[in-house]
């Protein structure tokens, strides 16, 4: 079944004497079960596109289709994490967990009920008190993770997720995903994974969708049909690659 | 405070992360290539395997490191199993003992940060007690065994931990 639909979607940014075409006619959609990397060389618009999907940004034209129906706003069932965490730094990890489902109305004793699980999920046990301060960077991305899936959204968006993380954290966290995405005990329909780490995507997601750049179009839309956990040095991991490296190089030319 | 040796700050996903990576390599792999496979510089690699040994998970033989029977029952484990065994492996390290001794001591087994910090650093620059205390409370948030509560800035042992602790002691 269809979760998201992108029609026609197109993202200009003003300047003084004309616009720039950030994104072009973007045509996507997702399924549910589905776990999708958007790939592209930089400046490609992929964050952008992320936050339209989100409803962040309105875009200047097209229109996002989430179950059927057109969004306008925010959409309630997407959550985000972002490259560079965005943990309010007053609040340790309970708080900036539980801050949106306080901005839902729920009662304390529900949202420490949840975040707790949450807590429990993404191997944050002992850090419930925690200021962000105090932890290291795969801690505080778990902890957004943790504060995206609390929401119980059915569409989770990743930007760069594991960028701003050193090469070992990075890997033990891409595992977890795939640990949480595996159990089948979340509300999480599909995934949409931004990166510009192409062995990342191959790694981790069920299609990889190629975006050019300058202005923004999809390139290429390449299923991954290897079972996980999937082998980086194996021959399929590494034609895949090759073939997707070789369109971003193409589209960065 | 004597025996106690600095334990360097590392990430628990870091460790995690390069048993997950010895295991792919099938157990066993030349330090050097850890680091140029992974864009890692070798100032970086060695206090992750410092810890790793120093809690068992890992032997540096030759140049090379290899992955203990206990390391790849922690990688396979789930959450759980992995938590237990890292609990086990902090308890048996000096640091550790020191800073449980210490918690089961003091009344309300609590003890200031700043107190502990000063016993630290009567046995190592301030550099390395301050990366100990760091290491100390985060490995040890991460097993359970203690908490820290940074309101009060005092370190805690795990409630869970307070009767079995007392008695082992005994």
């Amino acid at each position: 079944m269809e979760l998201l639909k992108l029609k026609g979607i197109k993202q200009l940014f003003p300047l003084k004497h004309k616009d720039v075409v950030v994104l072009d006619d973007i045509n996507i959609s997702v399924e549910e079960g589905e776990f999708v990397a958007l790939v592209g060389p930089s400046g490609c618009g992929k964050s952008t596109l992320l936050r339209i999907i989100a409803g962040l940004v309105k875009p200047s034209a097209g229109e996002v289709i989430f179950k059927g129906k057109k969004i306008t706003g925010i959409n309630q069932d997407v959550s985000i994490v972002f490259q560079t965490f965005g943990l309010l730094p007053w609040l340790d990890v309970t708080e900036n967990i539980t801050l949106g489902l306080e901005a839902r109305g729920m009662s304390l004793k529900e949202r420490l009920r949840k975040a707790f699980k949450y807590i429990d999920l993404v191997g944050l046990e002992g850090f419930e008190e925690a200021y962000p301060r105090e932890l290291s960077g795969g801690m505080k991305q778990r902890v957004g993770i943790a504060r995206a899936l609390v929401m119980e959204p059915e569409l989770l968006l990743m930007d760069e997720p594991f960028s701003a993380l050193d090469a070992f954290t990075a890997q033990n966290l891409r595992e977890e995903i795939l640990r949480l995405w595996g159990s089948g005990n979340l509300s999480l329909k599909s995934i949409i994974m931004v990166t510009h780490n192409i062995e990342e995507a191959i790694y981790l997601a069920d299609r990889v969708v190629v975006l050019s750049t300058h202005p923004g179009k999809v390139i290429g839309d390449i299923r991954i049909d290897m079972k996980r956990p999937r082998d980086k040095d194996s021959v399929e991991f590494t034609k895949l690659y090759d073939k997707i490296y070789s369109m971003v190089v193409t589209a960065k030319l | 405070m004597d025996d106690v040796a600095p334990l360097p700050d590392v990430e628990i996903g870091e460790i995690i992360g390069m048993l997950e990576y010895l295991k792919e390599e099938g157990g066993r792999t030349d330090i050097y290539e850890i680091a140029d496979d992974e864009n890692l510089e070798i100032d970086d690699l060695v206090p992750i395997i410092k810890v790793a040994s120093l809690l068992g998970f890992v032997r540096v033989e030759n140049g090379d490191l290899i992955l203990t029977d206990l390391g790849k029952e922690l990688i396979e484990g789930d959450e759980n199993k992995r938590k237990l065994i890292f609990k086990e492996a902090l308890k048996k390290l000096p640091a550790f003992k020191k800073v449980i001794g210490l918690l089961l001591s003091n009344p309300n087994h609590t003890i200031d940060k700043s107190d502990l910090l000063n016993l630290l650093m009567q046995e190592m620059p301030k550099d390395e007690a301050l990366d100990t205390l760091k290491s100390l409370i985060n490995l040890g948030r991460y097993a359970e065994l203690i908490g820290y509560n940074p309101e009060d800035k005092e370190i805690y042992l795990d409630q869970l931990n307070q009767d079995s602790e007392e008695e082992e002691i005994k």
